[in-house]
């Protein structure tokens, strides 16, 4: 039975009982004194919780300023912000419930508590004892799960409960009508007592950090089937509450093979056979999945119709009291995204990229991101370009200087609202850009693949020009230093392959020489991106100086970060592009589209059968904007840790020419 | 007696002439103000009862309840409203509130931008080392 129902039927009883015996036998009222020594605080909390959420008062641990103490329950509470560094989610995270639990070998008198406020995670480690050697024990396992940072003692803040609470003396009036007035007098000193001890014990919060609903269960159904069919729909609900919490404590396993033992030690009937066949599910998952059995205390602010989870203000109190939990065992902890949403913690501007499947947003920190080079794989149609449009828009914004190669031309509208130059390649190039590329040996490797010696500015600027002649080009020099949003567009040549894959590289190479940041002076912070469309010229095994290309770029791109930039590749499929590059890139985003065209990416990436069933599923861009904006689809991947968000970004209207 | 009554004029005047000797209303004023009509009294609400009076709900509930209900000041609810949207500036506020800080000046001092004196009051001092890092470096 639950702890709260079962301190009501007390209550009742002995009330009823006392009511009963004291008229004919008035010493029978004195055992209304242990019931409400024992359980008149339990009874208020209940009370109080009918109206308002309250919790106990706790207090700062003298030796400890991060560790708080609850005199009241006698509990010992520290506090992390954590942020996962894996990102599962529902019946992927299994093997990573399971570890974590058998990592942390949680004790008696122990509990841990993931708690979820808007977007912050935190992780409260509770214990009986005060005992900092464990504190650092617990703190190890979580820090190979999550980026654990230890945060302040977790004291609370609210206002002082009601004294009205001090009226409910008058039922004791009421209940002398019955029992007769000895049953007053002994029980209405010790009620004030209990009262006064209340109402200086516990404060009403507010609704920042309030929990209104709780799972009324006394144990989830256990069958491992019905778990791996909830695990995720459960996590979804969680993740789409404002505030949400859970806490776990261990169940020794002898309660669960006591119960077995007592059935089948028992005769041979029929009624033994079906206690059996109920408890053939926990037995099964206990043997064949190595489960254990735990109390978990799910708290939230909606209902989850599937773990028995309603309004109940008493969660509050619960939250910290932790006196009612639900049997369950350590596999019904996927029930709740712990391991979900991983967040890059930097320094630094953060962008927001995108809007995660529960419409929270996706926050970059695109100046500590490790390496400089992202890469944004999609079939055609499903919004490449005009997602990164999308983007830049917001980079933009945040000050950064972007710098498109595009070589169809589809960011021509995106200069035009940005305030961008754009310079038509061959025809117009920049004044320096022979010099530049003749100071680069990487462009002298690939100008000799060509069949180009070039030594100086001279020869440099003669090749160029040679190769522009191709396409009946004559180079015409402007001023460019760099300082604006430039697209360099390369639609002219797009027919003749060869000319504008040279070109695609030289830019490439004139662009990450040109804005090398000077030795002594190495940039904080992201200045600028270089955006390759069709990134696919460069890799491309037609292209003859492609091997010295990827080299360079390898070389480039992974000191980029100090350099101050950072490279985009824009791709089709994965095998467009050096798969070194691929791999180490910080920023993956795969668009949505066929499984044939996405496989490859998402066996390099190891993406999962979820993230494939989600990209599989996706709307062209067209398509979602029927339904009112239009989005791109896709599963966004953050390096250095495991971060993965599967995400829909919205597209700016603005980029695409209305369709007729 | 009422306006309109026999007598009513005279008496008004008989009554200004009598308050204007005790100094109870200044001279050369043409005629005195009306008395109130028994019973009523006019009284401004309180700016914190007016949505309840105006039957509506405030836009931002968590920022009301935090500094109306529990803090009974209406100006750290102009001042919170306006700091719900800065991420760390309401990642402060609710660590006031979880770690039992002053909330009001916490709020004061972030609505001021001063997020140095925030994290003080917040952490006692001792704001954790990655704190600093993710605040300082011009998120705001």
């Amino acid at each position: 039975m639950k702890f709260y129902s079962r301190v009501l039927l007390y209550f009742a009883g002995g009330l009823f009982f006392v009511a009963l015996l004291a008229p004919q036998w008035p010493p029978a009222a004195l055992l209304l004194l242990p019931l409400v020594y024992l359980h008149g605080e339990d009874l208020l909390v209940w009370l109080y919780s009918r109206f308002a959420p309250i919790e106990p008062v706790r207090v700062r641990h003298p030796d400890d300023e991060r560790c708080a103490y609850d005199p009241r329950r006698g509990l010992y509470h520290w506090l992390w912000r954590v942020e996962p560094n894996r990102s599962l989610f529902g019946v992927e995270s299994a093997e990573a419930v399971h570890e974590f639990y058998n990592k942390l070998s949680l004790q008696r008198g122990e509990w841990l508590t993931f708690v979820v406020i808007g977007d912050e995670k935190f992780i409260r480690f509770t214990s009986r004892r005060f005992d900092p050697a464990r504190v650092s024990q617990v703190e190890a396992v979580l820090q190979e799960f999550y980026v654990a940072t230890r945060e302040g003692a977790w004291v609370g803040w609210g206002r002082p409960v009601d004294r009205r609470v001090y009226a409910t003396a008058f039922f004791w009036l009421f209940y002398s009508a019955f029992a007769g007035p000895w049953a007053l007098a002994v029980v209405l000193p010790v009620w004030l007592w209990v009262v006064r001890r209340f109402a200086r014990g516990y404060l009403e919060v507010p609704l920042m950090v309030r929990f209104t609903h709780r799972s009324v269960a006394e144990s989830w159904p256990a069958s491992r089937q019905v778990l791996e069919l909830l695990s995720g729909p459960d996590a979804r609900v969680y993740a789409n509450m404002p505030r949400w919490a859970v806490a776990v404590a261990d169940r020794p396993p002898l309660e669960v093979v006591k119960k077995f033992q007592r059935i089948y030690e028992g005769r041979d009937t029929g009624k033994r056979l079906v206690r059996l066949g109920e408890l053939a599910p926990v037995l099964e998952r206990i043997s064949q999945h190595n489960e254990r059995p735990v109390l978990l205390y799910p708290f939230g602010t909606a209902d989850v119709h599937t773990q028995n989870v309603s309004h109940d203000l008493l969660a509050q109190a619960e939250l910290w009291r932790l006196r009612d939990g639900v049997k369950a065992l350590t596999g019904d902890l996927m029930r709740f995204p712990i391991f979900y949403g991983g967040q890059l913690l930097g320094r630094g501007r953060y962008v927001t990229l995108a809007y995660d499947r529960f419409g929270r947003p996706v926050a970059v920190p695109i100046d500590s991101l490790p390496n400089a080079h992202g890469v944004i794989i999609g079939p055609s149609g499903m919004g490449k370009s005009w997602t990164v449009g999308s983007w830049l828009n917001a980079l933009v914004r945040s000050g950064v200087v972007i710098t498109v190669v595009d070589p169809h031309g589809d960011f021509r509208r995106w200069a035009k609202l940005n305030g961008a130059v754009v310079v038509e390649v061959p025809r117009q190039l920049p004044a320096d850009f022979a010099e530049v590329l003749a100071a680069s040996l990487d462009f002298q490797r690939v100008a000799r693949a060509y069949g180009f010696e070039v030594a100086g500015a001279e020869s440099a600027r003669s090749a160029v020009e040679r190769v522009a002649s191709l396409v009946g080009a004559a180079p015409q020099y402007i001023q460019w230093d760099g300082s604006s949003h430039t697209v360099f567009v390369l639609r002219s040549i797009r027919e003749a392959y060869d000319v504008a894959a040279f070109f695609t590289a030289a830019l490439m190479l004139y662009l990450f020489r040109k804005f090398k940041a000077p030795e002594e002076e190495p940039p904080e912070m992201l200045r600028r991106i270089i955006v390759i469309d069709e990134a696919r010229l460069v890799g491309d095994p037609r292209n003859p100086a492609s091997g010295e290309l990827v080299r360079a770029l390898l070389e480039l791109v992974q000191g980029g970060r100090k350099e101050g930039y950072a490279a985009w590749f824009i791709i089709q499929l994965e095998t467009q592009l050096e798969r070194d590059l691929l791999r180490s890139a910080s920023l993956v985003l795969v668009l949505g589209g066929t499984s044939r065209a996405i496989r490859g990416a998402a066996e390099i990436l190891g993406l999962s059968q979820s993230d494939l069933a989600y990209l599989t599923s996706a709307l062209t861009p067209y398509e979602a904007s029927l339904g009112g904006r239009p989005y791109a689809t896709g599963v966004l991947l953050l390096a250095p840790r495991e971060i993965k968000y599967q995400v829909k970004i919205p597209l700016d209207p603005e980029l695409k020419p209305r369709r007729k | 007696m009422r306006r309109g009554e026999a007598g009513y004029l005279e008496l008004r005047r008989e009554l200004k002439r009598k308050m204007e000797e005790l100094g109870k209303a200044a001279r050369g004023v043409r005629v005195l103000p009306d008395p109130k009509p028994p019973g009523l009294k006019i009284g401004v609400l309180p700016a914190e009862a007016w949505p309840r009076a105006l039957r509506v709900r405030p836009r931002n509930p968590e920022a009301w309840d935090l500094c109306v209900n529990f803090l009974g000041d209406l100006d750290c609810y102009h001042k919170a409203v306006r700091l719900w949207g800065n991420k760390d500036a309401y990642a402060l506020v609710l660590r006031a509130v979880m770690f039992g800080a002053d909330v009001k000046a916490v709020v004061d001092a972030l609505s001021r931008g001063d997020f140095q004196k925030a994290r003080e009051l917040v952490y006692r001092g001792r704001a954790p080392a990655q704190q600093i890092d993710e605040l300082v470096a011009g998120r705001r």
